[in-house]
């Protein structure tokens, strides 16, 4: 499986987990992890700790997440991107619209 | 082979491959009872040379037989099938696990052992023809989806990149992953010569992420040739898409400007830096600043990094393709290597920008399979020439103005305050003259004239920047970011443009008036001193043009007030 998800009891917060390769293959289950989540005001942790690459179309998974987040008014957090990551991220500016946490 | 070439197969044969009479005559009652046809080989060569001659639908085929046995001829027979899909049972009397294992592994698709009822082998018959036809119906609909890819592929690059411009010097690379490439590059000159360049990235690759280039290269050729700067340019992409793309489906891109007079105006919004070499060195490098378009509503305020480009200088463009190319190993070709490769004097002297980190990367990847697409664009800095759009109109047209034949318009505008930091008269002028009057090449002067005139009543006369700034390569970057500085606070003054269109019997005569609410300048101290073109100073340069292109130029109210007549014959 290339990215687990827990739900918190409250179903108020979402940690997701991807695995080394973040990419078009994750699509499905990085969509699985957060669809059914519908709790207003849910924050959605990626814990990207795990990756070492990362490229567009995980981007574009991203805004996906972003955006479902949007319509509950929850939160989207970046966790623990290693550089590599983390400069792809920046390179597309992600840093102007979705928290990133060291 | 063609579909039609397949629909040759004779769909009621079955060839029965047996050197003894007796089982041939056997088989045959079979498929005749089945309502097929039969034809007969008594051996491997003929069996091979039957299936060529007469392409049956189905084989019977024996294993053992003189000459080359039915294992070697189902071999031979798959081989040259190819693609096409030729059901072959083996009937055989021989027993053994080995003689089934060796049968498949032939090619062969089935295996039956005599004596059998003759229900087993019609079942078998019927099941494999089954097979067969939807082995046929997957064929023709994947060479149907074969033929789309390749026709929209030449729509494709027919529509996007064939209008590109500024080969002789510009070089492009492009190497897609798949048949479509996510990549698009795209040239086109402003009417004043000017050039930009554009390298896009759509998120993936392939047919999908190649939606949204016709819009894109529409827009931008559109804009650019309207003489929209490259901010507005770039805002109107980003709109589109914004509307155009789903969401998580984006484009990552840079854009060169490169005037005519040597500025370079570079903005990067989500591709890997974009680079300035200056005599093999690596002088500048502009860093994404901005999200990839599409994603925001709008666009957050683009900044520029301005350059002056020397003819022989050169800037680089790439995807992010170049860097994150992997071999079998699992490593990237990485920025160290291709800068190795760039400032290699083994490749420098034998090769381009380009092919220097193309034959590296090469060298890096061997045969590993691409995962993404390759985009390389080296701007050399020869790429303008103003000549290029300056064909002042020669003068063809005399006075030939009939007042019988009056046909005359105006139009005018005038900015205050901070709408001067926000239009752009010049577009908008010059989209009048293109919707009343035409198309034409001489809205390329009228462009040059416009923008000289319009620029200077702004620089000198509202923002008061002074020209001699310009004089010295430091002065020209300080130029540049004290003129965005005061434009962004700037709240008073203004610029009014005035623009007359006459038509004439074989052309038309523009009459342009610009006037700032600047103190003006000397220009009678600076029209006498013929000199100050000829001692290589960097200002000045603008009304030295204007005065090369237009009937006349006349200066009043102190110099902030400029009226110039333009006159241009049709073809």
């Amino acid at each position: 499986m290339s990215v687990t998800a827990k739900t918190s009891d409250d179903k108020k917060t979402v940690d997701i987990c991807v695995a080394e390769q973040f990419d078009y293959s994750a699509h499905q289950s990085f969509r699985e992890a957060y669809r059914f989540v519908d709790q207003p005001g849910a924050m959605f942790r990626v814990d990207l700790s795990k990756a070492t690459y990362m490229d567009s179309s995980a981007l574009g998974m991203i805004l996906l997440l972003k955006e479902h987040a949007d319509t509950l008014s929850g939160k989207v957090v970046l966790a623990k991107p290693n550089p590599a990551v983390h400069k792809i991220l920046s390179i597309a500016k992600f840093d102007q619209f979705v928290t990133i946490e060291a | 082979m063609t579909v039609a070439e397949k629909l040759q197969t004779n769909l009621s044969l079955v060839l029965i491959a047996d050197d003894m009479t007796l089982n041939q005559r056997l088989l045959e009652k079979m498929v005749v009872n089945m309502g097929l046809v039969a034809e007969f080989a008594s051996d491997g060569f003929e069996a091979v040379e039957k299936y060529l001659a007469l392409k049956p639908s189905l084989i019977l085929m024996d294993v053992n037989m003189p000459g080359m046995g039915g294992i070697e001829a189902a071999r031979q027979i798959k081989h040259l099938a190819a693609d096409n899909f030729i059901p072959i049972i083996f009937v055989s009397g021989a027993e053994g696990q080995d003689i089934i294992r060796n049968a498949i592994d032939a090619g062969g698709d089935d295996f039956i052992q005599r004596p059998f009822p003759f229900e087993l082998l019609e079942g078998k018959i019927v099941a494999l023809r089954r097979i067969s036809e939807l082995y046929q119906q997957v064929a023709e609909l994947n060479q149907i989806r074969q033929s789309e890819v390749e026709v929209a592929e030449q729509l494709f690059s027919g529509a996007i990149e064939s209008s590109n411009v500024g080969l002789e010097t510009i070089r492009m690379h492009k190497q897609p992953a798949t048949t479509f490439s996510g990549d698009v590059q795209l040239t086109a000159y402003r009417p004043n010569g000017d050039l930009n360049i554009l390298l896009g990235d759509f998120t993936g690759h392939g047919l999908t992420s190649t939606l949204g280039a016709l819009p894109l290269a529409e827009t931008f050729r559109a804009m650019t040739a309207k003489g929209y700067a490259a901010e507005e340019v770039i805002a109107q992409i980003n709109a589109k898409l914004y509307r155009l793309l789903p969401t998580g489906l984006f484009l990552a891109v840079a854009v060169v400007t490169l005037e005519v007079d040597g500025t370079a105006r570079i903005w990067n919004g989500g591709l890997p830096d974009v680079m300035v070499f200056s005599q093999g060195e690596l002088v500048q490098r502009v860093s994404s600043s901005h999200p990839p378009l599409g994603i925001l509503p709008q666009v957050n305020e683009l900044s520029f990094e301005i350059s002056n480009i020397q003819p022989e200088d050169h800037i680089l463009m790439i995807s992010d393709g170049v860097i994150e190319a992997e071999n079998a190993e699992g490593d990237m070709f990485g920025e160290a290597r291709m800068f190795a490769a760039i400032t290699d004097p083994q490749y420098r002297h034998k090769y381009s920008l380009v092919d220097s980190i193309l034959t590296s990367l090469q060298h890096f990847v061997r045969d590993f399979p691409q995962r993404d697409d390759i985009s390389l664009i080296d701007i050399p800095g020869n790429s303008v020439q103003s000549e290029r759009s300056f064909t002042a109109t020669s003068q063809l047209v005399s006075d030939s103005e009939d007042s019988n034949d009056l046909d005359v318009w105006d139009w005018g505008l005038e900015l205050q305050g901070r709408s001067l930091a926000r239009i752009d008269p010049v577009a908008q002028a010059l989209s009048r003259l293109q919707e009343s009057e035409g198309e034409g090449e001489h809205w390329h002067t009228v462009f040059s004239i416009l923008t000289e005139l319009y620029v200077n009543a702004l620089d000198h006369g509202v923002l008061k920047l002074e020209s001699s700034l310009k004089d010295s390569p430091e002065g020209f970057a300080r130029y540049f970011s004290e003129r965005e500085k005061r434009l962004e606070t700037l709240s008073w003054g203004s610029v009014s443009v005035h623009v007359q269109h006459a038509r004439l019997a074989a052309g038309g005569r523009v009459f342009i008036r610009i006037e700032d609410s600047g103190d003006g300048f000397d220009y009678e101290a600076w029209l006498s001193n013929e000199n100050a073109f000829n001692i290589g100073m960097l200002s000045g340069r603008g009304i030295e043009l204007v005065s090369g292109l237009c009937e006349s130029v006349e200066y009043s109210n102190h110099g902030a007030t400029v009226e110039v007549v333009y006159v241009y014959s049709r073809h």
